[in-house]
């Protein structure tokens, strides 16, 4: 299976919860799927897009799952420095659907046409919400 | 508001005044570098004159500056193994099962066969509950029908062979040979059958499907003897075969103080252990001149009972083959006692 499939898969649900238990939890029935379907390649990243966004209003019914084998240790890691609260704001305050399109194509760094194509929107929709989740997120950030 | 790249939708906006609003909202193309110089140059000049202007644009720069440093979040390899081989439970389980036979399983695969076989068929064949089925059922009796024994299946099974074998009765040997030879006895025939005649030597056969071939009747008695006990002998093995390995004494004696001796003979009975069967009382009165006894009695005191029935008169017992088995030790006898004085009317027959 594709790492970058893992990452983007993880980071996705990771960035929408906040939680490893819930992300590995989704990230498992998202693969599981995404591999049933033989979606596994790079080219086949807009399938990717679009059954994570299927699940994404759904992270809360599905089942946590605890992976870790060894107390304290973490599945994501962020910069040094990196103050979460700015993210935490956004998500929890933004409109879902710029808080995904930023997460898709800022964060995640997905090209547009293709986050286009797993959204089922056009591209001057994923920019028009990128441009506007950016602005958001900014006013939640304290410099 | 949806932007799209298209020239013709460029050179609308290009055409279009640029305000506020419209500064703020291709902010993110001015950034990012997708407008025409002539469009940036518009928004450059707007940016210095308009604050808000210039604070969207900072804040834009800021969630730029911030995603950025949020696309650094890194998955630890531990994790990315573990939803790299994520498997289902079961699946695991399956295959670890499946590497365990493959290492060392294979040579006890045809013992592990074997032993499913074995399994499969215990399981068919349920032994012990056969062995359930052969312990000892009393019969059940009726009150219209005292002694009739139910058959264990519907098709009309062969007669029990009567196997003559204590005599205390007077005079055997008047065996009537024409009673050997009679038609077999239909179902019906056979409830009417009188379940002991007082000199009943014999014999009412059963219907065999496939009889020994009888001989005729010769005029020599002696050959004519010798015909039959050798087709008798035939019969009787046929009959075991189908009547199982049970056997049920009946009996028939007439005595002449009837009202005195059938109480007598049921205190004899328990006080031989003997114990009721089926479902009437022992001694039960089927007519006023006629007691009937269904019980099962030690057979280490079938000897001494036979002896206190020939007080009364001369009895004989008949052995009739039973598809009920008794237990180890233990006999089933249906006696019949008459009173002599009115035995003429003759109307009582057991089934």
């Amino acid at each position: 299976m594709e790492t970058s499939l893992i990452d983007t898969v993880a980071k996705y649900f990771y960035f929408l919860s906040l939680d490893e238990q819930v992300a590995v939890g989704t990230s498992f029935r998202v693969l599981s799927e995404i591999k049933s379907q033989g979606y596994m390649d790079l080219s086949h990243r807009a399938q990717w897009i679009a059954l994570a966004h299927r699940y994404r209003d759904k992270i809360k019914k599905i089942p946590r799952r605890e992976w870790v084998l060894s107390p304290g240790e973490k599945g994501f890691s962020f910069p040094k420095g990196f103050d979460t609260s700015g993210w935490i704001n956004f998500l929890n305050n933004g409109d879902v659907q710029e808080v995904e399109a930023v997460l898709l194509s800022r964060i995640l760094n997905l090209p547009d046409e293709e986050v286009a194509a797993g959204l089922g929107v056009t591209i001057g929709t994923v920019r028009y919400r990128v441009g506007r989740g950016l602005r958001a997120m900014g006013g939640y950030i304290e410099s | 508001m949806s932007l799209d790249e298209s020239p013709r939708e460029q050179s609308e906006f290009t055409r279009k005044k640029l305000t506020r609003f419209l500064c703020q909202e291709l902010l993110y193309e001015f950034v990012t570098h997708r407008l025409d110089s002539h469009r940036e140059q518009e928004i450059n000049e707007f940016l210095s004159l308009d604050r808000d202007s210039a604070r969207e644009l900072e804040n834009l720069n800021k969630g730029l500056r911030y995603a950025q440093q949020a696309s650094e979040v890194k998955i630890s390899p531990r994790l990315r193994e573990a939803l790299l081989n994520f498997e289902p439970h079961w699946k695991k389980r399956l295959r670890e099962w499946t590497l365990w036979s493959s290492q060392r399983g294979w040579k006890t695969l045809p013992y592990a066969f074997v032993a499913m076989a074995l399994a499969l068929g215990l399981f068919a064949t349920k032994p012990w509950i056969k062995s359930l089925d052969e312990d000892v059922m009393l019969a059940e009796q009726l009150k219209k029908e005292p002694d009739m024994v139910p058959q264990p299946t519907p098709t009309p099974p062969a007669e029990p062979t009567t196997v003559p074998t204590v005599a205390m009765a007077p005079a055997p040997g008047n065996v009537p040979p024409p009673a050997l030879l009679a038609p077999p006895d239909t179902p019906s025939a056979l409830a009417a059958r009188p379940a002991a005649t007082p000199a009943p030597a014999t014999v009412a056969k059963a219907p065999d499907p496939a009889p020994a071939p009888l001989p005729t009747p010769s005029p020599d008695p002696a050959d004519y003897q010798a015909a039959l006990a050798e087709a008798k002998a035939g019969q009787m093995a046929t009959d075991a075969e189908q009547m199982g390995h049970g056997f049920l004494f009946r009996a028939e004696i007439e005595v002449s103080d009837f009202h005195n001796s059938w109480p007598a003979i049921r205190d004899k009975v328990v006080a031989l252990g003997g114990k009721v069967a089926g479902n009437v009382e022992l001694g039960w009165l089927r007519k006023s001149t006629e007691s009937y006894f269904h019980f099962t009695l030690p057979e280490s005191n079938y000897s001494e009972f036979e002896l206190f029935l020939g007080t009364f008169s001369p009895v004989r017992f008949s052995k009739d083959r039973h598809p009920r088995v008794m237990p180890e030790g233990q006999i089933r006898i249906i006696l019949t006692v008459k009173d002599g004085m009115t035995t003429n009317e003759g109307s009582s027959e057991t089934p």
